[in-house]
């Protein structure tokens, strides 16, 4: 006899518990959702990166000395010594050791680097920093952003000799830190937090670390302006650049002009695309709204313009951050359709090992061709914006009457 | 009034109870009923049917939590005259994408050979207790609570986009494990 199973009336029946936790107003740091794909598609071109690095010979030997391990896992141009904290501290329980490395702090990100070691298992479990019981200055902040790179695949790492070493990085966006030194608390969790929905850490292991670390270089090094700046989008809306911030570590740009509803930002991925004036390539992905208002947020990431596919084929790593001494930068804006439907993924293994962000069909550069630029389609007119405090000013290149315009479709 | 209040004037049969657990639950049940039926009208009777409703089932019924209990009542019945609706091609709202999602998760199997329903919802439950927190809330808030992607999307501060993305990856997998168990 054949019946048939109803979704929508059985769905009706879910788990009251179930329920009730989503009847609860949301608190978690779901922003982070908006990113991971991006992210892990990015962990995973460093990965790529990692073993055709790591096979050729050519470019190991072209690849510069770097001083801190940061530095030399994401390729950064510049020195990160003057405002790296070399911890080098163990800690190790249950058979799990993890030994810190680096950390970098400001106001806007948390970046540590460490090497774990996971007894005889293959694949390590989940990394992260955690959110909830980190804290700086005895405070912990809302998370717009987390980062992971390095792979954890262990097997291969051994196989293709890769570097250990593995980047954890969070974006914090209403950190105000004062002068001198952070106290920073440092819990880092090794293991599956979703394993019950009653006990949120049932597997994880927690390793704790406690210093200071004095953000105060890094945060004289960085550039803050307020350009005047606002370019056409070609369909007689404009965005106006409210405020740029940027460093030997990343760039970031506000601006307004499109809401959180629009369609530009919900179907459409969107990036400004230039270079500085030093000729360095540059690309800061949109990577959301501030938290209260309806200011946009672009940000360069730290996995580079990969998709720009110059990265492996030259065998070069271009993090696409600006120059923080650059004259100015000429950029674009970009935008891609979203593709919504899920790649063919094997729904078993992704129900293991809680990878549940491996193929993601966010990952539209799958579906785009080189030949199409990956997707990308420039919009608006391109603008120039300069970064002297003295002289923050911008001008469109081109004038208002040479818009480039997409259509969306 | 008290949750067990209203369910011992339910059990006493004294109908000040329907009219206590109106006046508790109409806005929680309200937005259910809205959120698929998008008339005034139709919510209006969805949740007068789920007053009675209650009634009838308060006795022999003592709920744990009044507030899922009615909540229940009121998504299975806004679900029937919604179908009820469309049949009659009055189908207007942009809600029929719910119910167009809703179904792709719905299938026919063997009875005797494969599992039951009731098991079923065991194996979606599990489901969702092994995805990341942020997941679980949004498919919750989707197929449970029927809320529009527009307003997931303002809850968790993320593009409509993402939600949209999001549903679609664990429906997929869903179908998936549904798959497996009743081995389609």
């Amino acid at each position: 006899m054949k019946k048939r199973f109803d979704f929508a009336q059985e769905f009706g029946e879910l788990d009251e518990n179930l329920i009730a936790r989503a009847g609860e107003p949301w608190n978690g740091k779901s922003s982070v959702l908006h990113f991971y794909s991006r992210r892990l598609a990015g962990a995973a071109a460093i990965l790529i990166l990692a073993i055709l690095l790591a096979g050729n010979s050519g470019v190991q030997a072209a690849v510069k000395e770097f001083t801190t391990k940061i530095g030399e896992l994401f390729g950064f141009e510049k020195d990160l010594s003057s405002y790296t904290e070399v911890l080098n501290q163990t800690k190790t329980q249950n058979g799990i050791s993890i030994t810190l490395h680096e950390v970098i702090l400001d106001e806007h990100a948390l970046m540590v680097s460490l090497v774990a070691h996971f007894g005889d298992v293959k694949q390590s479990p989940p990394l992260r920093i955690s959110e909830e019981k980190t804290t700086i200055n005895g405070k912990s902040y809302w998370v717009y952003s987390s980062m992971n790179g390095g792979s954890q695949n262990l097997e291969l790492m051994e196989e293709y000799d890769m570097n250990p070493e593995i980047i954890l990085m969070q974006c914090y966006e209403d950190m105000i830190l004062p002068e001198g030194e952070a106290k920073i608390h440092l819990v880092l969790e090794a293991g599956d937090r979703y394993a019950s929905p009653v006990k949120c850490y049932e597997n994880a292991e927690e390793f704790v670390y406690d210093f200071v670390i004095t953000p105060d270089e890094l945060r004289e090094q960085t550039v803050r302006i307020n350009p005047d700046l606002s370019f056409s989008l070609g369909d007689g809306r404009k965005l106006e650049i409210h405020s740029l911030t940027m460093n030997d570590l990343y760039c970031q740009m506000t601006a307004a002009g499109l809401s959180r509803e629009d369609e530009l930002v919900n179907d459409y991925a969107l990036k400004l695309r230039g270079e500085d004036s030093l000729g360095n390539p540059v690309c800061m992905d949109f990577a959301g709204f501030l938290l209260e208002d309806d200011e946009m947020r672009f940000e360069t990431s730290l996995f580079g313009d990969y998709e720009a596919g110059t990265v492996i084929e030259e065998d070069e790593v271009t993090l696409s951050i600006p120059d923080k001494d650059c004259e100015y930068m000429d950029l674009q804006l970009y935008a891609r359709k979203i593709i919504y439907e899920p790649l063919d993924a094997e729904d078993a293994a992704l129900l293991e090992g809680g990878e549940y962000y491996v193929k993601e069909s966010m990952d539209s550069y799958e579906q785009y061709s080189r030949m199409e630029n990956y997707g990308w389609e420039p919009l608006g007119e391109k603008f120039r914006i300069y970064i002297q405090e003295e002289a923050a000013a911008g001008a469109v290149i081109g004038g208002a009457d040479a818009p480039t315009e997409i259509l969306l479709k | 009034m008290e949750d067990r209040a209203i369910i011992d004037l339910f059990w006493q049969r004294d109908e000040r109870g329907i009219r206590e657990l109106s006046s508790k639950y109409k806005a929680y049940c309200y937005k259910i009923a809205w959120n698929l039926l998008e008339d005034r009208e139709d919510t209006e009777e969805c949740l007068n049917d789920t007053w009675y409703a209650a009634w009838r089932h308060m006795p022999p019924k003592r709920p744990r939590v009044l507030q899922i209990f009615v909540g229940k009542i009121t998504r299975g019945l806004a679900i029937d005259l919604f179908r009820k609706r469309t049949a009659a091609k009055r189908m207007d709202s942009h809600m029929a994408d719910v119910c167009s999602e809703m179904e792709e998760l719905s299938f026919s199997y063997a009875v005797d050979e494969r599992m039951a329903e009731k098991e079923l919802i065991k194996v979606i439950e599990e489901f969702l207790r092994r995805l990341p927190e942020a997941d679980r809330d949004i498919f919750i808030r989707r197929y449970w609570y029927l809320d529009s992607i527009g307003e997931i999307a303002v809850r968790h501060r993320v593009s409509a986009g993402c939600i949209k993305t999001n549903l679609c990856r664990n429906r997929k997998k869903l179908y998936g494990v549904l798959k497996k168990e009743a081995m389609l």
